[in-house]
């Protein structure tokens, strides 16, 4: 234990000495500092006394998607890679690795140690953007939300699957820099799988959404043709009769080809959910966060809203709403936080251990 | 198990990428209590065998003990203090930091080492400098700094790669007597180092690895020995009658020269003849003074007498001989 503490020490002075750790923290006192000065006035946001053009109603989810889902999960996460690329190359560096591995101490220990270490890194930057901005939220948007904090866990585990990815590479290529680019690599991969499984279940939904429709235009207009026949007062001119007859000649018409076209994304949904559930889910471990900080209305509302807000300054109301789109956002905050965590953490493992098996079986 | 050796190894071999033989076969012993040199040409496999005995490098075949426990035997290397080669350490840690760091490492509980690291500095003369970053220091400070790193758990065996690497004479001297303090004190101190003339000075006993074999192994007396001689150099008035001289001199005390030079005393120690010079193997003065005699009965003027001690460079150079680099043939 006292090896252990002696090391997450060390770490700590690592990071301490580090310019990009202040300057990070700095950057993230900013960004809450800037939030400070959101206020409310007449159900709109102001910002240091000006009127933005921004519901009440907006400020959560413009605080989960700036500084959770901007700051904290993308530009703090490269910052922070940036500053703990370089922990394991330069720990199995000649001269250096030497020291550790004469202790009375197992290599996988050691190795375990140093992988948490570099995590303390980001751990510090979100306790203290989840502190401020949980007294921000307090003060300017007049809500405790012990929710915040959950911030701490779910960044810090975004940030652990990258990490993995940049100690593998750092301990199987012992540069700084192949690591560095590697992991970057690695995380937009990530992203990518993640977003065109998004996209393609959207796509899906779109075209399930447009056969859905079509099938029930046309058991609409059988019912208005059933109706017909049996109150033919209804229609005495035969108008609505034909208008219906029309109405099912068109989704019947339509309907073969929706039907056709809906084997692609089927068949490319079947790949890409493969690919999701075999990456780290970065983006929907930190959307965790919104599980928890807005309801399900909160989340889903920025869009009624906007219409609303649209349509009282004047400007064309929305004809339809992407219905898909809200579909797939609601699957999504609904999917299974095990299967989430539990299939990151796998690839994390396999990751780390793959690491660990390299740290620990090579020659120094 | 022998309580009496601080490091027993037997028959320890390493192959890289399953061609190269790193070491192969080694076999040495240290003492407890002694300070031990291990010379070798660069490649020979000293470090390589330094970093098996460290656990830093897993052996391919490695039987024996350290400290009277198997080699890799982690909780062993608590009472091994190590210093390697180019050592680095983290350059945003003061000298202070460091040395308490590494002894965190080693199970010393902090009061303890807190003052084991305030002694260190001291010893070593770096108390001045002790709260600077070590990124700040010159080679010698940090060669300064990495032998109180590897003394800073009090461990029974110190194992040092190149302890004097860019350190000033000075500090030699320094570092010479913390490892004869550390002698007086039961200590075994392990030293791999290309200068041999440090080695001469300090170690009890040493070894040369010649091509990832121990060449020879021994006391400095007991690996020269065989090369300890007496030099008898006349000054002849005439040299071409120099020679016929030396023969009668020699055969008068029943000394044949055998392929014209070399012949064999009655106590079996040898005798050669080279120039005007008399060379016997012997340090022993009582076996040189008949030859004396029967020189000067001869009537030849003896200009010098002295007894001739090889130097470690010499049975170094002797050991590697014409080999290249590790010691494997050119």
């Amino acid at each position: 234990m006292r090896q252990t503490w002696v090391l997450l020490v060390d770490a700590y002075r690592e990071l301490n000495a580090k310019r990009l750790f202040w300057i990070t923290l700095i950057l993230s006192g900013a960004f809450i500092g800037a939030f400070a000065l959101i206020g409310f006035h007449a159900g709109e946001l102001t910002f240091a006394g000006y009127q933005m053009p921004l519901l009440s109603s907006e400020y959560k989810p413009m605080f989960s998607t700036l500084v959770i889902g901007l700051w904290l999960t993308w530009a703090a996460l490269i910052l922070a890679l940036i500053s703990t690329a370089g922990i394991f190359p330069d720990l199995i560096s000649s001269g250096t690795i030497d020291l550790y591995l004469a202790r009375p101490m197992s290599r996988l220990r050691l190795f375990l140690t140093k992988y948490f270490g570099g995590l303390l890194f980001v751990a510090i930057q979100v306790a203290v953007v989840a502190v401020g901005a949980f007294i921000v939220m307090r003060w300017r948007g007049g809500v405790w939300m012990p929710s915040l904090f959950l911030a701490i866990p779910l960044v810090v585990l975004v940030f652990s699957y990258i990490f993995a990815v940049c100690v593998l590479m750092g301990v199987w290529t012992r540069s700084v820099i192949a690591a560095l680019l590697l992991s970057i690599l690695a995380w937009g991969f990530f992203s990518i799988t993640q977003m065109t499984e998004n996209g393609i279940l959207t796509w899906k939904k779109e075209i399930e959404h447009r056969i859905d429709q079509d099938q029930r235009t046309i058991a609409d207009a059988d019912a208005d043709l059933q109706r017909y026949q049996q109150h033919p007062t209804d229609d005495l001119l035969g108008v609505g009769a034909a208008l219906a007859k029309t109405r099912r000649g068109d989704a019947q018409t339509q309907l073969p080809g929706l039907q056709h076209d809906l084997w692609l994304p089927q068949l490319l949904y079947r790949f890409a959910v493969s690919a999701w559930l075999a990456v780290p889910k970065t983006s929907e471990t930190a959307d965790l966060l919104d599980r928890y900080l807005m309801s399900d209305e909160e989340a889903g509302v920025p869009i009624e809203q906007r219409e609303q807000r649209d349509a009282a300054r004047g400007r064309p109301q929305r004809q339809e709403r992407d219905d898909a789109a809200l579909e797939v956002l609601e699957e999504r905050r609904h999917r299974s936080i095990p299967l989430i965590l539990g299939t990151s953490l796998l690839d994390e493992a396999v990751c780390l251990g793959l690491a660990a098996w390299i740290f620990c079986r090579r020659d120094y | 198990m022998n309580g009496e050796l601080a490091v027993d190894l037997q028959n320890v071999a390493k192959l890289y990428r399953k061609r190269v033989w790193a070491l192969h076969g080694i076999a040495l012993q240290v003492r407890r209590g002694e300070i031990f040199g291990l010379l070798g040409p660069n490649g020979a496999g000293k470090s390589t065998l330094v970093k098996i005995m460290l656990s830093v490098v897993r052996p391919t075949q490695a039987h024996g003990t350290i400290l009277d426990h198997p080699i890799g035997h982690k909780p062993t290397l608590a009472r091994v203090g190590y210093l390697p080669e180019n050592h680095r350490f983290p350059r945003y840690l003061t000298a202070r930091q460091a040395l308490e760091f590494f002894a965190g490492l080693s199970k010393v509980d902090r009061r303890t080492r807190r003052r084991r690291a305030g002694e260190l500095l001291e010893t070593v003369g770096m108390s001045q400098w002790a709260d600077r970053r070590v990124g700040t220091y010159s080679k010698g400070m940090m060669q300064r700094v990495g032998l109180a790193q590897s003394l800073v758990a009090d461990p029974d065996l110190v194992v040092l790669d190149e302890p004097t690497d860019g350190v000033d004479p000075v500090g030699r001297r320094d570092i010479r007597g913390v490892l004869n303090r550390l002698r007086e004190q039961g200590k075994t101190v392990f030293i791999n180092s290309h200068l041999l003339s440090e080695l001469e000075m300090i170690c009890d006993r040493m070894a040369i690895l010649v091509g990832g074999q121990v060449a020879r192994q021994g006391t400095l007396d007991e690996l020269t020995a065989a090369k300890q001689r007496y030099e008898i150099e006349l000054s002849p008035a005439n040299p071409e009658m120099c020679r016929e001289a030396m023969t009668r001199a020699l055969a008068k005390i029943g000394v044949a020269l055998e392929t014209g030079s070399r012949g064999a005393l009655a106590t079996g120690h040898w005798v050669d003849v080279a120039d005007h010079t008399v060379r016997i193997g012997t340090i022993d003065p009582a076996d040189v003074q008949h030859i004396v005699d029967a020189l000067r009965a001869e009537g030849q003027t003896i200009g010098r007498m002295q007894m001739v001690r090889p130097s470690l460079e010499d049975l170094f150079m002797e050991a590697v001989g014409d080999h290249g680099v590790g010691g494997k043939p050119a």
